[in-house]
């Protein structure tokens, strides 16, 4: 999910997230822009650098776009006194009107997993799941609960501009349990809720990120991320709830090979040329988007991403939430 | 997709109501709000009784067949376990 703008390339925004005095040297960095980058420095390149994308619907964003603001419209309305059914209402009434199209005079269509039954369902079902939650939001000093909370703070590193680098990003929900402090994510998948699906996250550089910026926003140690997860089948949603530590060390590790990441970006800057990572071509069986592109001679790539791809902006630092 | 029959007209007539429900424009007022919302919660509960009871493939898919609007009423081995 992200802070995206797509439009024709000529009216693309200024994208704030970059060096104004380098060019391509990008100084506010995400979790996506990191992961992009931990990835494959091409496909940073491509995504990020240039902002391509394929012209295919993103199903799977829009869904979780609302899945997380159906949540937020909930927290918000307990934290405004609602009872739990009037919040829920103030859920349900927000997915069902963002999910009418207006230009088509339409339900939004999706497809045959995520569409604008299933979207609905999954948040009710969700929200019923959990009523009784044993997880307590974060109340935040202006009042607010802590859901869809934006953070940027500077990173303790200086790019070769002079600029400070910036962490950016936006957190689902800081909750309690046991009076400690963790980030509670919410993801959907098409995906069995066992333990092959949670162990992609034990090592993932978004929970990394997610658990340092918890701690850096509210001055305290952040035990890890929550996921509740959601499974959407075509008549059914399932939800499952597991806890990923972080401890400290791990977060000062992650810290440290990010540091030294930006480095090795400012050298692909240097030499204008982020070169390919082949062994990430493929990830979960499925072929990188700009496999296609990547295969072919370099002085063809421009005219095949021209034909085949549009362009947005990805700026981490648009603001989303109420900090 | 079409709608698989039930046998069981109250069901069907819970599902013609979601359907209809799901095909309209905003704005919606509360009545109509809450009126979805119990009906999935009545889907809800459904699929779980369905779900404790270890209910075969066959009739998992009858039970949320009996619940879900026409054209997402499919629901396939794979979707129960996750299978591929």
């Amino acid at each position: 999910m992200g802070p995206e703008v797509s439009q024709l390339p000529s009216q693309l925004p200024v994208n704030s997230a970059f060096s104004k005095e380098v060019p391509k040297l990008q100084i506010a960095f995400d979790s996506t822009s990191i992961g992009a980058l931990q990835r494959c420095p091409r496909f940073y390149q491509l995504s990020i650098i240039e902002g391509w994308r394929g012209k295919e619907p993103a199903i799977d964003l829009q869904f979780g776009i609302w899945l997380h603001s159906g949540r937020e419209r909930f927290y918000h309305a307990k934290a405004d006194g609602a009872q739990y059914e009037e919040a829920h209402n103030a859920a349900l009434e927000y997915v069902l009107t963002e999910s009418w199209d207006q230009s088509l005079g339409r339900p939004w269509m999706g497809d045959e997993y995520k569409n604008r039954f299933t979207l609905v369902r999954t948040l009710s079902w969700y929200l019923e799941e959990w009523k009784d939650d044993p997880l307590e939001t974060v109340t935040l000093a202006n009042g607010k609960p802590a859901v869809e909370v934006s953070f940027r703070f500077e990173l303790g590193a200086l790019a070769s501009s002079g600029e400070m680098y910036m962490l950016c990003g936006h957190l689902d929900r800081l909750v309690r349990l046991s009076e400690k402090l963790f980030v509670s994510d919410l993801k959907s998948t098409k995906s069995a809720l066992g333990s092959w699906y949670y162990a992609q996250f034990e090592n993932d550089n978004q929970m990394s990120t997610y658990s340092f910026a918890a701690g850096v926003v509210l001055s305290e140690p952040c035990e890890g991320v929550i996921i509740d997860a959601a499974q959407i089948g075509v008549g059914f949603s399932r939800f499952g709830r597991h806890v990923l530590k972080r401890h400290p060390a791990r977060l000062e590790e992650w810290y440290r090979s990010l540091k030294v990441l930006l480095a090795q970006n400012e050298q692909y800057v240097a030499q204008d040329f982020w070169p390919q990572n082949p062994s990430s071509c493929f990830k979960y069986g499925r072929p990188c988007e700009f496999l296609s592109i990547c295969s072919r001679p370099p002085q063809s790539r421009e005219q095949w991403l021209k034909a085949d791809f549009v362009k947005r902006v990805w700026d981490p630092l648009q603001v989303r939430g109420d900090v | 997709m079409t709608e698989q029959p039930t046998g069981n007209p109250l069901a069907e007539a819970q599902a013609t109501s979601l359907d209809e429900f799901f095909s309209r424009k905003p704005p919606f007022d509360e009545g109509t709000i809450t009126g979805i919302k119990i009906e999935l919660r009545k889907m809800r509960e459904k699929w779980l009784a369905a779900e404790a009871a270890g209910a075969s493939a066959p009739k998992a898919k009858r039970a949320a067949s009996a619940k879900a609007p026409k054209g997402v009423a499919k629901i396939s081995a794979e979707d129960l376990w996750g299978q591929k």
